[in-house]
């Protein structure tokens, strides 16, 4: 067992002292590391867990770790088709959540860790090694691709974000994003883990009154929420109690946004971060309450232990972001994936456009992939349109950004035939997350069927 | 079972994409815990309530309290509407 692994693990007692929810006690960790080791799986084995924030969700995933099985958060409110795909796609051995059904999964087998059903659906021989952690890419359904990562990138990761935020023990950190996501389970959670500081876990529904009342109540010191969040708290004119630190991370801040924000009196340091799974995930940060102005458009510089290079950039200076860290994964895993993303001399391309000023200041142009940001949630518009298209009556579908944040598809029909608009649209819901179901369903004429 | 709490079970499965059968939703099943119900899940979710109850539902009211069960946002919708008031359909 590594150093990172060893902190972790050895660590959850004092650990467990430091967190809350708002949830009721949670089962104790040594029940949940028996049950574990109760599903007799081979090390290295895949465990996803299906589980809304809180305490449990925590402890399943060290405990998980602990047995030395590799596991891998997903939206609780995942659907059983992605679930199954994920399975074959990623090798899962077992599922783990709250109120899963074993029959959903052609088993029949369930065993209870804490307050959650463990299903094992496949003892296969293990693709993983003791002590790797999955992480899904972008969640989105259709694209079962999953970042490895050991427990050692993730802590380093999480410690270079400590030290460019400078959290300490002495901080209370408040975790209102999803913990299936990197922002929640590596840069607050295992970012809570190794700094010593409490960490208290709320979960959906999100309010900005309720975001306020937990900071007062708690005495948070240190928050982060998306640029969709604090765009609404500005909108709002949410006054919140003071907080040292702020951190933003996700899709791009305007100069206009960090500049009001940096005009409310209750946020003392405002953090713009950028990252992306593959790397662990934060590589850059914009520490805004020092820097100039004419940097609030930027992502920032990149963390001193991580190298940053434009590649094809022509005058106008864009080209793709590329990123050396020590926190990149292994390998990404999963059915779409071709090739390794990394560069013969160990870059990672990170598929986002960006320029590099002269100081080092990153500004991001936008994204190379079909990846949109849709009422602040990524998603793959590729894949909503494989699940159109594995339809019996769809030709093609191409998904876009509609007008107000929302999402359209346009269907082409095979033999130009009539669709069930309103049927396919059920179709598309049953394999879907709810944020990538397309708001609006169009059939196309084959007359404008360009692949 | 309540119209309001039929109302709800419909929501869940139609709008929020809740996986389970109608009458497997239980009046006292946690929509976090239990039902998967995530963020934007429960965005929908108070959006439906707002349009088929025709109540707005404020900040204040939007709390894991009030969104915790079936239940619990029978209640809310009472409080707004008077019990009895049922869907617009």
């Amino acid at each position: 067992m590594n150093a990172a692994a060893r902190m972790i693990i050895d660590g959850v007692d004092d650990l467990a002292r430091r967190i809350s929810d708002f949830g009721d006690a949670s089962p104790a960790y040594d029940a949940l590391f028996e049950g574990y080791a109760r599903l007799a799986l081979q090390p290295g084995s895949a465990v996803l867990i299906a589980a809304p924030n809180g305490v449990e969700f925590l402890l399943h995933w060290i405990a998980a770790l602990a047995n030395g099985y590799v596991p891998c958060a997903i939206a609780p409110s995942a659907k059983t088709s992605f679930i199954n795909a994920l399975q074959k796609s990623l090798g899962i051995a077992a599922l783990v959540g709250p109120q899963l059904d074993p029959a959903r999964y052609q088993t029949r087998r369930v065993a209870r860790i804490g307050t959650f059903n463990a299903v094992v659906c496949d003892r296969i021989p293990p693709p993983y090694e003791p002590f790797d952690v999955l992480i899904l890419t972008t969640g989105t359904s259709g694209a079962q691709t999953a970042c490895v990562h050991t427990v050692e990138s993730l802590v380093c990761n999480a410690s270079m974000t400590n030290r460019a935020l400078d959290i300490t023990a002495a901080d209370k950190q408040l975790v209102v994003l999803p913990m299936y996501h990197t922002y929640g389970l590596v840069t607050q959670s295992i970012g809570s883990i190794v700094s010593g500081c409490e960490l208290k876990i709320d979960g959906p529904p999100f309010s900005a009154n309720r975001f306020a009342e937990v900071i007062r109540r708690e005495n948070i010191s240190i928050c982060g929420i998306t640029p969709t969040i604090a765009r609404d708290l500005l909108r709002r004119g949410t006054i919140l109690p003071a907080v040292r630190s702020m951190s933003i991370g996700g899709d791009q801040m305007s100069p206009e946004d960090v500049r009001s924000l940096l005009n409310k009196p209750f946020i003392n340091e405002l953090y713009i971060t950028y990252g992306l799974t593959e790397a662990g995930p934060r590589v850059s940060v914009l520490p805004a309450h020092i820097a100039p102005a004419g940097t609030y458009d930027s992502v920032g510089r990149a963390f001193s232990e991580v190298s940053t290079r434009i590649e094809g950039s022509e005058a106008d200076g864009i080209g793709q972001l590329l990123v050396k860290t020590p926190s990149v994964c292994r390998r990404k895993v999963g059915g779409n994936i071709l090739r390794q993303p990394f560069t013969s001399d160990g870059f990672l391309e990170t598929g986002d456009l960006f320029t590099k000023d002269a100081a080092g200041y990153l500004r991001y142009v936008a994204r190379k992939a079909d990846i949109l940001v849709v009422k602040g949630e990524k998603l793959n518009t590729r894949s909503i349109d494989q699940v159109a298209e594995s339809h019996p009556d769809v030709e093609f579908a191409r998904t876009t950004a509609g007008d107000m944040n929302s999402l359209v598809t346009r269907l082409w029909a095979k033999d130009d035939k009539l669709l069930d608009l309103e049927g396919i649209r059920t179709f598309m819901k049953s394999c879907l997350r709810l944020h990538e179901v397309p708001d609006k369903v169009i059939q196309e004429r084959s007359a404008v069927f360009h692949k | 079972m309540s119209s309001i709490e039929d109302c709800l079970r419909d929501i869940l499965i139609g709008d929020v994409f809740v996986e389970l059968e109608k009458d497997r939703i239980l009046s006292t099943a946690s929509l976090r815990q239990d039902l998967g119900v995530d963020s934007l899940g429960f965005v929908e979710l108070k959006a439906q309530v707002e349009k088929r109850f025709g109540i707005v539902i404020s900040e204040d009211e939007f709390t894991p309290e009030n969104f915790s069960t079936i239940s619990s946002l029978t209640g809310l919708i009472n409080r707004h509407c008077g019990s009895g008031r049922s869907a617009q359909h």
